[in-house]
């Protein structure tokens, strides 16, 4: 600012002699007075606006109203468009490439002469380096001293724009969740109330805002709405929870609710956000689950039951045959048995051996009644698991049966027997079973070749059993495991037809496998493998 | 069977066949000249207890073993063998299960009882004789049975 604004002070002492000139003078005195009172006064109001000017978080440029030409720049206005001050002054706006394109000097010009002012609300900026700013822009003419000046205010609005974008994204977002998402004041009546809230609800904004959320509790739950408050006011935070709520046709549904405190600047509580989530869907899946689950128990112990009956019903039928079988056979051989003692000598040679064969024949049925019996037991028989040294049980077995092969000329070898888990009582019976057959289909050769061994399959162990005997005809291996089923004659090989399928059974409980290779005469090998492997 | 002296042995046994096997290894081997037959489980109590048609009997007059067969109607074996071993004033007497049984369910829970002996009756002829003849001489003749 120049010196028009500087007061004519051009006042020299005259010489005034009489009292109208001493009045006149005194007159001119208290002029004088209030000149330079006025001058102190328009001095210290130059001062604060030029300290406003320079202090100002507003940009401010200053315009000859004649030439529309630039006069000062305040400090804020160079930082916001990156040109220096010496750069600006002397041009017009629209000569400053930040407003180039957005202010014609001239439209300014014309508008300010006619209307005073003239406004733009949003101006899209960019400074010097190239940063967008969106800037309020709005010039007055006003007098200065004897002058018309224009000054126009720039203010920086990019900020307020962008949290104005930002809640118009907000309230977008809020709007389009399915979500119920609601406001609330301290006392419970709504403030906010989103689409979701009224898809979920089928109340409208219109209905709610300014009602109270009781509305939406069913009437037992109340309590659950007034804790909630009082715990948000005394700021501890609710998180989530769920619930049931009431919609307006009546109808109960589940709702996941999240609750947040909503403060103002100070941080002081003043509402409360609700965000209600209809989980009606999913509860309902999850009954569902707990019915099926439910059902599924039901069943189990039912048929649990029925096995259980099965079970002993099996139980009570081996019993009766253990038990009622064997009499009639005794009595049969028994008083046979009698018939020879006390008579025999009054029957012929023919009768004695027809008593004979009767006698045979129940002690046949005895072995199978047995052996039936032996069956049932071990497939039955609780398991009892454990670690089992197979080379010592093996060892064991064969000492037991050698015992019954004396005479006998044996090429018996014994590979390396690893450990293996299983019951003990049950895998004993395996190796009875399989040794003792290979005892008595090689009681022909000369000399009887009997190998029991493991080998490595798949990284499982497969033990074994071969001997050079009797063997038979694969096309029938598929009977080889049957109850009661013979490949031999009874005449050549005794035996009730029991024992293999014992030892498949019991395999097969330890969830193993079993399975045989064998040519007639030529030998038989029984393999088998345990469920598992153990680290030792 | 005189019910008025005491009887040396007990044989519980319902089935006629068995007994009548029984019956004969014992008298073939000339053991026994006082055998007393129950032939159910209640016969066989009110024996022991000296109750009903055998009420003139004292209990002091105890046989020297009871043979007892495990299905029995009316009252069964593990019934009577609890009764037996439950009642001080027969637990002391000798009581050998002779069952066609080979259920563990039945061995077991008579050892719990208190049985002194559990034979598994033999289907053979020869073999069911020679139990029998061997329970009656070790009982009778080489078993040295309290002093009630």
């Amino acid at each position: 600012m120049g010196g028009e604004m500087s007061m004519n002070n051009d006042h020299q002492s005259e010489s005034v002699t009489d009292n109208a000139t001493r009045t006149e003078q005194d007159k001119t005195r208290t002029e004088q007075a209030k000149t330079w009172t006025m001058e102190q006064s328009l001095r210290a109001s130059e001062l604060s606006y030029r300290r406003l000017f320079e202090a100002a978080r507003d940009g401010i440029l200053l315009l000859d109203v004649d030439t529309g030409r630039i006069t000062d720049v305040n400090p804020f206005l160079v930082e916001l468009l990156g040109f220096s001050h010496d750069e600006m002054i002397g041009k017009t706006v629209g000569e400053l490439s930040p407003f180039k394109d957005v202010v014609s000097n001239q439209t300014m010009l014309e508008r300010l002469q006619k209307d005073g002012y003239v406004r733009y609300e949003n101006l899209p900026l960019e400074t010097r380096d190239g940063r967008k700013k969106a800037v309020e822009f709005v010039s007055n003419v006003y007098q200065a001293g004897d002058r018309n000046v224009i000054q126009c205010n720039i203010r920086d609005i990019t900020e307020r724009k962008q949290v104005e974008l930002a809640l118009i994204r907000l309230a977008a977002i809020v709007e389009s969740s399915d979500d119920a998402i609601m406001g609330k004041d301290l006392n419970g009546i709504i403030t906010n109330w989103n689409k979701g809230a009224e898809k979920i609800f089928g109340y409208t904004a219109v209905e709610m805002v300014g009602a109270s959320i009781m509305r939406l509790i069913p009437a037992d739950r109340r309590d659950e709405e007034n804790h909630g408050l009082e715990n948000i006011k005394r700021g501890k935070s609710v998180e989530h929870f769920e619930t049931l709520r009431q919609t307006k046709d009546g109808r109960l549904i589940n709702v996941a609710i999240t609750i947040s405190a909503i403060k103002d600047a100070s941080g002081e509580i003043i509402g409360v956000s609700k965000v209600a989530h209809d989980i009606t869907d999913r509860k309902m899946a999850e009954d569902k689950i707990r019915q099926l689950n439910v059902e599924l128990e039901r069943r189990v112990i039912a048929r649990t039951a029925e096995l259980e009956a099965a079970n002993k019903e099996l139980e009570a039928f081996s019993y009766s045959v253990s038990h009622d079988l064997r009499a009639p056979l005794r009595a049969v051989d028994g008083f046979s048995q009698a018939v020879l003692e006390d008579y025999g000598t009054q029957l012929p040679e023919e009768g004695r051996r027809y008593l004979q064969i009767i006698r045979d024949g129940t002690q046949k049925m005895g072995m199978l009644i047995d052996d039936l019996l032996t069956f049932s037991r071990l497939s039955r028989a609780p398991m009892n698991k454990q670690k089992v040294n197979t080379g010592e049980l093996v060892r064991t077995v064969l000492d037991d049966l050698r015992l019954q092969q004396e005479g006998r000329q044996i090429d018996l070898r014994i590979g390396d027997l690893p450990m293996c888990a299983g019951d003990p009582a049950l895998l004993k019976q395996v190796w009875i079973n399989l040794i003792s057959n290979a005892f008595k289909y090689t009681r022909l050769c000369q000399p009887s070749v009997i190998r029991i061994g493991c080998t490595r399959e798949q990284e499982q162990n497969v033990y074994f059993v071969r001997d050079n005997g009797a063997g038979f005809d694969m096309r029938f291996a598929d009977k080889l495991f049957g109850v009661f089923q013979r490949l031999h004659r009874a005449e050549d090989y005794e035996g009730t037809g029991v024992g293999l399928a014992i030892v498949q059974r019991v395999i097969h409980r330890h969830g193993g496998r079993i399975w045989a290779d064998a040519a007639v005469n030529r030998g038989a090998t029984f393999y088998f493998t345990l469920e598992g492997e153990i680290k030792l | 069977m005189n019910q008025t002296t005491s009887a040396e042995i007990l044989l519980i046994e319902d089935n006629p066949q068995d007994l009548e096997l029984a019956l004969r290894a014992l008298h073939k081997a000339h053991l026994a000249k006082r055998i007393q037959v129950a032939r159910d489980g209640q016969e066989a109590l009110e024996y022991i207890f000296c109750e009903g048609t055998h009420a003139g009997r004292r209990i002091e007059d105890s046989p020297k073993v009871i043979l007892l067969d495990l299905k029995l109607p009316k009252v069964d074996g593990l019934e009577v063998l609890k009764r037996i071993k439950g009642d001080p004033r027969t637990h002391a007497i000798p009581v050998v299960v002779l069952t066609s049984s080979k259920e563990q369910n039945d061995v077991v829970e008579s050892y719990h009882l208190g049985v002194n002996s559990y034979i598994v009756k033999p289907v053979n002829a020869e073999s069911f004789i020679a139990a029998v003849q061997q329970l009656g001489v070790y009982w009778l003749q080489a078993n040295q049975p309290p002093q009630i």
